[in-house]
């Protein structure tokens, strides 16, 4: 559903050009959920936005659905991490947002957002505006405006990123909900070990920077995904394996101290 | 300036607390109103009581019984209107042009980087000159109606409308700039949907400048030549040393002035009453 082959991207910060991304190949799976972790600054977000097509890379292909990407395109939504919700308009009006863009007669949409509002619950909260709503409610009305036009391909840029962590943890059941109803392909972006492995079929680790994927990890456990999962010793012996994966790429690079701590992990 | 005690003492002293932010309970309004206006009497008492002890000619200070009696009476008889009249078309025709003038030009300055970099020198030349010193040309080239006087009210508010609106377009997160773009939207959608609400508040604040702006735009250009508004007649009054009429004329402008700046912000209210919560 999603390709990459040998994609690199740079970009000038100031006069100084930067390779965000290097020799990138992924190919995720049509209805599969994987998750990117990494560092800050591995070019996470810079490969959901080529993907997303509103960035161009300097070198190599990107395929959705297997035709090339060369702009935006409507089966294809994003998720960012901090809210892009309009505040002069109701939950319920930034949900239609897409469908309006779109020309889409009105109609026809409102019985769906508000069934998605429902879903990510927020029945009740239609009329309320973004500034009424508190940070993880804003995150659900983004979700279900991503949701609205039903989507084969969802990016989530650390979407839950700058929550607090019980919110986060209602907010990933929330998505997991949505997901598991029309199975879309998922790449999910996270800082957040504990976060991917609960959502993800597949965790893939990028290098730091330039960025490329350096190992992917399967994960194992049956959906729908539980509580008594995400706290089970299974679960923690798969974070602690990508951790140390993490840490070795750490002393790698970085100076003795570093690798000291590279040593005792391992 | 050297550090007086009381500069060493406030250092020292803690913070003040934070207070609750209540809504004002209607007692407090009342009172606060009541003390407004019996400054507005104590104030208004005292200039009497000056010309009185005084005894200051009505032709340097009039009394305000006088100024309030010349007022009433220009009303009354139909005098003033036809100046107010004339005035207020003025004010609301320049400020009306001049707005939409400056939001226009806000609008494609803010669409082109390029436009912007070759007009910046110009935009800060144009802010640094006077606009009301332009009335003796404007007056030449236009003639003594009511043209040069609109000319001159749009100029004075087309300024603010314009730096506000170059603000207030650019100030889009670029998150929804990227969303927006994923969408698909087109420049249109992108301007009327996004920019355009994100740019409201700078936009509004900027109307309410102009239009205070707008009443003196359109009194110095009545100043520098005309034969009907409120500035041809204090001009009038001058040369018949009718003082007690300026200080009316004044009078009714102030309250012009407030008048049009609280229609403003009132449809501000209406319109940005998303921008007030929480």
């Amino acid at each position: 559903m999603i390709e990459l082959r040998g994609v690199r991207h740079a970009f000038w910060a100031g006069d100084q050009p930067i390779l965000a991304l290097d020799g990138v190949d992924l190919a995720v799976a049509a209805g599969e959920f994987v998750a990117l972790v990494g560092e800050s600054g591995c070019g996470k977000s810079t490969l959901l936005r080529l993907v997303a097509g509103l960035l161009r890379p300097s070198q190599g292909t990107i395929r959705v659905g297997d035709e090339p990407v060369t702009g935006p395109r409507p089966d294809v939504a994003l998720v960012f991490q901090r809210s892009v919700l309009l505040e002069w308009r109701s939950a319920l009006d930034n949900v239609l947002l897409p469908a309006e863009i779109r020309g889409l007669p009105r109609v026809a949409s409102v019985a769906r957002a508000r069934a998605l509002l429902a879903r990510v619950g927020l029945a009740g909260f239609e009329q309320r505006r973004p500034r009424q709503l508190s940070g993880g409610m804003q995150q659900r009305v983004a979700l279900a405006q991503a949701l609205l036009l039903e989507p084969a391909v969802l990016l989530l840029d650390e979407p839950f990123g700058a929550l607090d962590a019980i919110t986060r943890e209602q907010l990933n059941d929330a998505l997991l909900a949505l997901w598991a109803a029309r199975r879309a392909t998922v790449l999910f972006v996270t800082h957040d070990l504990a976060e991917a492995v609960f959502l993800a079929d597949r965790v893939v680790l990028m290098t730091p920077r330039p960025g490329r994927p350096a190992a992917s990890f399967a994960v194992p456990f049956d959906r729908p995904r539980t509580t008594a999962q995400r706290y089970s010793a299974a679960f923690a012996e798969l974070c602690l394996t990508i951790k140390r994966a993490m840490a070795q790429q750490e002393s790698g690079i970085e100076d003795n101290g570093a690798r000291a701590l590279g040593g005792a992990a391992r | 300036m050297t550090v007086g005690p009381l500069d060493s003492r406030r250092a020292s002293a803690p913070p003040p607390a934070i207070a609750p932010t209540r809504r004002p309970s209607a007692e407090r309004l009342a009172r606060d109103a009541a003390l407004s206006i019996a400054l507005l009497l104590a104030l208004v008492a005292g200039w009497d009581a000056f010309v009185r002890l005084r005894g200051l000619s009505a032709l340097v200070l009039p009394p305000p019984g006088a100024v309030l009696g010349t007022l009433v009476d220009g009303l009354a008889s139909g005098m003033l209107w036809p100046h107010l009249a004339t005035t207020l078309a003025e004010v609301l025709l320049g400020f009306a042009l001049g707005s939409a003038l400056g939001i226009g030009g806000g609008a494609l300055v803010a669409h082109s980087a390029l436009l912007r970099r070759v007009l910046s020198p110009y935009l800060v030349a144009s802010q640094a000159l006077p606009k009301l010193a332009l009335a003796p040309l404007l007056v030449l080239w236009l003639g003594y109606d009511l043209a040069p006087k609109v000319v001159i009210t749009a100029l004075v508010a087309f300024f603010p409308l314009l730096e506000n609106a170059v603000v207030g377009l650019n100030e889009v997160a670029p998150e929804k700039l990227e969303l927006f773009c994923l969408l698909r939207a087109s420049p249109w959608q992108t301007f009327t949907k996004l920019r355009l609400p994100t740019a409201l508040p700078y936009l509004f604040a900027g109307l309410r400048v102009a239009m205070v702006l707008s009443v003196v735009g359109a009194v110095v250009g009545e100043y520098v030549g005309a034969n009907r508004g409120l500035g041809a007649l204090i001009i009038a009054a001058q040369g018949t040393m009718n003082t007690s009429l300026m200080f009316a004329v004044l009078t009714l402008l102030t309250l012009l002035g407030i008048g049009l700046y609280l229609l403003v912000a009132g449809a501000e209210r209406v319109v940005l009453a998303w921008h007030r919560e929480r």
